[in-house]
């Protein structure tokens, strides 16, 4: 399995964080990081699954041009 | 104490944004409310943007299904979240169109995760009734945060509905976190002057006076000698607490 490379916090905002926050430890920056980047992948995972499921509700005739809007 | 409420309520709205509990976010306790305003507004964005063609393609793909339709995959669907990302990037009147066909408590949830400036098309062409019903039930929560995030796109018309039903007390909570507090006098301004003794009473009955103090320190100073004459009608042991409270907390009170 590979790890995936965790990303600092200036990667996340991607800019420098306000001065307040980049005077926190290094492991609180990081552990706000992760938590954006946990945040990022849930939505990407979220939105993935409700578009297919959305689709159930689509009229039949609809299905397809829906479809190749989204891009599915 | 001002500063420490201020960044506690910036640290919930963050957690909120973040999708996790405050005590998440305990290490940010001591960074100054402005630096956690600013972390807020960028994650947000962060958050807004990161799946920005995924949402236009779905905003886009939206406008080929009946709005009815719409709606039902909205609540059956996407739920809450993905209806706030989304909502920033459909056509307004489209917007407006399928929230008056979701249910009170969803557009509640709705409220709760939008970026109200990315909405602020469709949130002013909401109906009056519809947003009176939203902040009914946000009050009902206790939701003060995300009542007050809106209280700054709202038409004047849908506030002064909003504040015939929030109460005393709640007006207070809403002010007290207002997002952008220069709103505050404008607010008052649409409060009849019958409710100042009710707001300062309210303040006495739950000894929150700093949220008085907070509310009188941003409306004009027409208002604000409406409010302190409102304290002076007090009886003399609340009004002498409101004095030992003001004295605690570093405001200028004369109720003599």
């Amino acid at each position: 399995m590979v790890e995936r490379q965790r990303r600092t916090l200036g990667e996340q905002l991607g800019g420098d964080p306000p001065a307040g926050v980049r005077a926190l430890p290094g492991p609180d920056q990081q552990a706000l990081a992760d938590l954006i980047g946990d945040a990022r992948r849930a939505q990407g995972a979220a939105l993935a699954k409700a578009g297919e499921d959305g689709l159930k509700y689509v009229p039949a005739l609809l299905r397809g041009a829906v479809r190749k809007a989204v891009g599915l | 104490m001002k500063a420490d409420l201020d960044a506690r309520g910036e640290i919930l709205k963050l957690a909120r944004v973040l999708g996790v509990p405050p005590s998440r976010l305990d290490s940010l306790a001591a960074v100054p409310v402005d630096d956690l305003r600013l972390l807020r507004a960028r994650v947000t964005d962060v958050l807004f943007d990161a799946n920005l063609p995924t949402l236009r393609r779905m905003a886009a793909a939206s406008r080929l299904i009946p709005a009815p339709v719409v709606a039902k995959i909205a609540e059956r669907t996407f739920g809450p979240l993905l209806c706030a990302r989304i909502a920033g990037l459909v056509d307004p009147a489209r917007g407006v169109d399928v929230a008056k066909r979701l249910s009170t408590r969803f557009l509640a949830d709705v409220a709760v995760d939008l970026d109200p400036r990315r909405a602020n098309e469709i949130i002013s062409g909401i109906p009056t009734p519809v947003v009176v019903s939203v902040a009914r039930e946000l009050a009902g929560r206790e939701d003060w945060i995300t009542i007050g995030r809106f209280v700054g796109h709202l038409r004047d018309s849908a506030i002064s509905a909003c504040l015939e039903v929030l109460g005393d007390a709640a007006l207070l909570e809403v002010a007290f976190v207002l997002d952008d507090k220069a709103r505050i006098d404008h607010v008052v301004r649409l409060l009849p002057s019958s409710r100042f003794g009710g707001v300062v009473g309210a303040a006495a009955d739950s000894g929150h006076w700093e949220s008085v103090f907070d509310l009188i320190s941003h409306v004009s100073p027409v208002r604000r000698e409406k409010f302190v004459a409102a304290l002076k009608d007090l009886p003399e042991d609340t009004r002498a607490s409101a004095e030992a409270a003001a004295s605690e907390l570093g405001v200028e009170l004369d109720l003599s």
